[in-house]
């Protein structure tokens, strides 16, 4: 009898695995396969699949969060400012509902943050997209000002920023050091919770140092 | 013990190959309407994550459990979404057309005869800090459009003269209300500028024909400005310039901004160092302010304040002939706009807006004096309505009154003469603008108008069209009827006359983005009728007016923008090809006007030096000579003025000033060096004598300007 069950749980799980629907586990997943990868082809691929859980799962907000995201990353393997702004403006899309369902979740502002900042293309877009990206960032710290990626966001940008407009990489790396440590410190409300941006910090950190 | 394990394992094996068995391949292809390709459209069973993505031939596979009795949903960014019973179809053979929605960025917007700077509008030719820093236009919003097709380059003017138009018949409306004075008064011999700052608009439409029925009492063109939103951050900002100076400070919390500008103009020290062709008595003195306020509400409601003020006094000797003449000036103006724009429901909205000017000038030229008040109230109501996906219902009603006085006076005798008109122009209007698919939208239009001056009503009709032949590419044409009263100039003599009118027709075709290059012509024919003539008769005052006017323009408008070509450089180009002739005012008979250039040739280039932070700008335009009338000729108008032959250039340093972000600009226009003859202007010496010719030459040969810009925040 006791073995019989341990079939039944067996089956059971073989069962599960082959349907692979669990939220959890493909949520899981797709982030893992979205930080590793490299290639338009395949980030385009994982940002349709949290686009489809996302309809699936109406109720949860980190399915159009990541699609977001993957739609803002998939930007830095693209050279042609059109594609960047379709990609942006997918990516926005999705914002634009977070906005509306979770305004007072501080990793919503600073992937609207990241958005904006993403949309430099050139240097007269600098001056609207740094503001509004910036006024972002001010929102996000309201929320929570414990959030690494408004540090390490408000680095870029100041990193970006000619010297003359109060830029530069010395002002920057103050930022992108506090960002290291919040990061640090940072504990995730859950496996699926917002994670990234360590690694590029500490990049950004390092080509700070080595400029100053 | 072991025949457990047997069937645990076939249990295992079992519901495997039920599970195997059931896998079943979804397979198709996307295409949207026109049979393009669709590339990264997002495929899924719903309710579920099962799916996939179509490849870069548009086609798509994926393995499911179970079709029966599912949908698939099919999503694409700017295409309408689509659900398919996968019951109805063979579900390894799908073949999926997606429609572009109407409402995407990429639909087909309304092109012809305007020309947009605005980052929110996909038409758009221009962005809005290309205003700024377009050389020789010294930070004149007209400045920088002058170096579009179908405007005349005309240096002794300063206004906007569109495709055979004269300066009234171009109007300009701030967030869609009249501006009734949008230039300083003009001074006889002198070009004049605009009086809005371009640092008080986020956008810009231009339109050299076909406009909307939204707009009326303008025959040749509209310059729609849209003031700046709600400010994101508080700046204080501090300009030192050779001719004056600015301060403005921004106020900013949460859905408000407010601000406020002071500037005061000196042109004394600059003419003390420069070469004027006049004698200057009172080198233009001005002192500016302006005050704005925008807050956006719970609702969806936004008010905007935009107000502006100034008072001026200049004195200058005129030599006409051997006469010496004294012109002294002094006026002064107030503009306030008020806007409120409230959602009355999901898909529409309620725009409600006055705007009030007051403009008061007193000239003394010679033994001359005259003085004009003017008082401007334009009230405006205008609903939005979204009726469904390709359909949007704009109508609306305005009143403008007028209250225009002149007096006149000569010192040395008794002679003295007051007039003046009072007019309500009443207008409605009314507009849908209809899109059948995401490449064809049209928009029909009726605007009436009555003039309780002059006692008489018009209806003009106008209709547009635009139809994309391709991704970046899309045929327009406009057609519309145009009424515009008499100017004050005759009306404060006589209010028995009718409307003027035109005609426009225009076709156009564009290609290409604003991103990288755009090119874009048009042609255009325009029928001018009922226009006001006159007798020089004994007296200004009495003279023989009528309507008996009437003319033509037809012509040929190209622009260019590369933005790629060349790198970290910027250019445009443009072309204008007018023929024009009219009989209008004292005209004998229809001829080209004085300020028409058939061939205007126009080019800009920006070039950012990365290694000094610096923007080289230099505007390059030519015009083929003028028209003008010499007395005694026996035929009228028949001579030409030498070719206009202008290259400007301006440098913008960026740096900073004790931590704050500075902007150091020079410009200088002539660069050449030329001698700007635009033509002889005729001076009726009136009592007998034969009339004078002048030279129309500008005040200084080669302008030059200094300022330095600071921003603290």
């Amino acid at each position: 009898m006791k073995s019989f069950i341990i079939v039944l749980i067996t089956c059971m799980l073989v069962a599960l695995n082959l349907s692979a629907t669990n939220y959890h586990d493909v949520m899981k997943q797709n982030i893992t396969k979205l930080i590793k990868s490299n290639s338009i082809e395949e980030i385009n691929q994982i940002a349709a699949t949290f686009e489809r859980i996302a309809n699936a799962e109406k109720e949860e907000w980190l399915p159009r969060y990541y699609s977001a995201y993957a739609h803002a990353r998939a930007t830095h393997f693209m050279s042609d400012t059109d594609s960047i702004d379709v990609s942006l403006d997918k990516a926005q899309a999705y914002i634009n509902e977070l906005l509306k369902s979770n305004e007072d979740e501080s990793e919503v502002h600073v992937l609207q943050a990241l958005v904006y900042s993403l949309r430099i293309t050139s240097a007269s877009r600098g001056y609207k997209y740094s503001s509004l990206s910036n006024k972002s960032l001010d929102r996000a710290m309201q929320l929570n000002a414990e959030n690494p990626r408004i540090y390490y966001c408000r680095g870029n940008n100041v990193f970006n920023t000619p010297k003359m407009f109060g830029g530069g990489a010395t002002k920057a790396e103050k930022l992108f050091t506090t960002a290291n440590e919040k990061f640090e410190s940072e504990k995730q409300e859950n496996e699926l919770w917002p994670s990234w941006g360590l690694y590029h910090n500490t990049q950004m950190l390092k080509k700070c140092k080595e400029s100053n | 013990m072991k025949q457990i394990k047997i069937i645990s394992l076939s249990l295992i094996f079992f519901i495997s190959t039920v599970n195997l068995l059931s896998q079943q391949i979804v397979s198709g292809k996307v295409v949207s309407s026109d049979g393009e390709t669709l590339v990264g459209v997002n495929i899924a069973i719903e309710g579920t994550y099962v799916g996939t993505i179509t490849d870069m031939d548009g086609e798509f596979e994926f393995e499911t459990e179970e079709v029966a009795g599912k949908s698939l949903v099919v999503s694409y960014i700017g295409f309408s979404p689509l659900t398919l019973n996968l019951d109805d179809v063979d579900s390894r053979n799908i073949v999926i057309c997606l429609k572009e929605s109407m409402t995407s960025l990429n639909a087909v917007t309304i092109t012809a005869g305007s020309f947009a700077a605005d980052d929110k509008k996909r038409a758009s030719v221009l962005e809005p800090l290309d205003i700024y820093t377009t050389a020789g236009s010294l930070g004149d919003i007209n400045g920088a459009l002058k170096t579009l097709p179908g405007t005349q380059p005309a240096s002794d003017d300063g206004r906007l003269l569109v495709r055979g138009g004269d300066a009234s018949e171009t109007k300009t409306f701030v967030d869609g209300l009249l501006a009734a004075k949008p230039y300083y008064s003009k001074v006889p011999d002198l070009p004049t500028r605009g009086r809005f700052s371009p640092s008080l608009f986020s956008g810009t439409v231009f339109s050299t024909g076909g406009y909307s029925a939204e707009y009326g009492q303008a025959l040749s063109s509209v310059l729609i400005l849209e003031s700046s939103d709600v400010a994101l951050e508080a700046i204080t900002s501090v300009s030192l310039m050779s001719i004056g100076g600015e301060l403005s400070n921004t106020w900013c919390s949460n859905n408000r901004s407010t601000s406020l500008g002071v500037s005061y103009t000196n042109m004394a020290p600059y003419y003390s160092l420069a070469d004027n062709r006049l004698d200057w008595t009172k080198p233009t003195e001005a002192t500016g302010i302006n005050f704005m306020h925008r807050q956006k509400f719970d609702n969806g409601a936004m008010l905007k304040v935009f107000s502006t003020g100034d008072y001026g006094v200049s004195a200058f000797n005129s030599n006409i002939g051997d006469e010496i003449t004294n012109i002294d000036t002094e006026g002064g103006n107030a503009y306030v706009n008020v806007n409120y724009s409230v959602p009355t429901g999901e898909n529409s909205f309620l725009k409600t807006g006055i705007a009030t000017t007051i403009d008061d000038q007193r000239q003394l030229a010679g033994m001359h004096r005259t003085s004009d008040d003017e008082l401007s109230i334009e009230v405006r109501a205008t609903m939005v309505n979204a009726i469904s996906d390709g359909i949007e219902l704009s109508y609306g009603i305005a009143d403008a009154y007028t209250n225009y006085k002149q007096a006149y006076q000569h010192l040395g005798s008794s002679q003295s003469w007051n007039g003046g008109v009072k007019d309500h122009i009443l207008a409605g209007f009314i507009e849908p603008e209809i899109k059948l698919s995401a490449r064809f939208a049209f928009r029909p239009g009726l605007r009436l108008e009555y003039s309780s001056a002059l006692a008489k009503m018009n209806i003009s009709p106008r209709l547009s069209v635009a139809y994309k032949t391709g991704k970046n590419s899309q045929l327009s044409a406009a057609y519309g009827q145009y009424y515009q009263n008499p100017v004050n100039e005759y009306l404060k003599f006589t209010t028995d006359f009718n409307y003027e009118k035109s005609t426009h027709y225009i076709a156009s075709y564009q290609v290409g983005s604003l991103k990288k290059r755009l090119l874009r012509m048009e042609a255009y024919y325009k029928q001018y009728d009922q226009l006001v003539t006159y007798d020089m008769g004994q007296h200004t005052y009495d003279l023989n007016f009528n309507n008996n006017g009437d003319g033509y323009a037809k012509g040929i408008d190209i622009f260019f923008r590369d933005r790629e070509t060349i790198k970290r450089t910027d250019y445009w180009v443009s072309y204008s090809y007018i023929d024009t002739k009219r009989q209008y005012k004292d005209y004998p008979q229809k001829v080209s006007p004085s300020f028409i250039s058939e061939h205007t040739f126009s080019a800009v280039a920006k070039y950012f030096v990365g290694a000094i932070n610096t923007q080289v700008g230099a505007t390059w335009i030519m015009a083929s000579g003028r028209p003008y009338h010499q007395p005694d000729d026996s035929e009228f108008m028949n001579r030409k003025a030498p070719m206009y032959n202008d290259l400007s250039l301006n440098l913008s340093y960026l740096t900073h000033i004790a931590g704050y972000s500075t902007i150091v600009h020079f410009s200088m226009s002539n660069v050449l060096g030329r001698k700007h003859l635009v033509g002889y202007q005729t001076i009726p010496s009136g009592n007998g004598q034969p009339d004078t010719l002048m030279p129309l030459l500008p005040d200084i040969k080669q302008f030059m300007f200094l300022g330095v810009f600071i921003s603290i925040n």
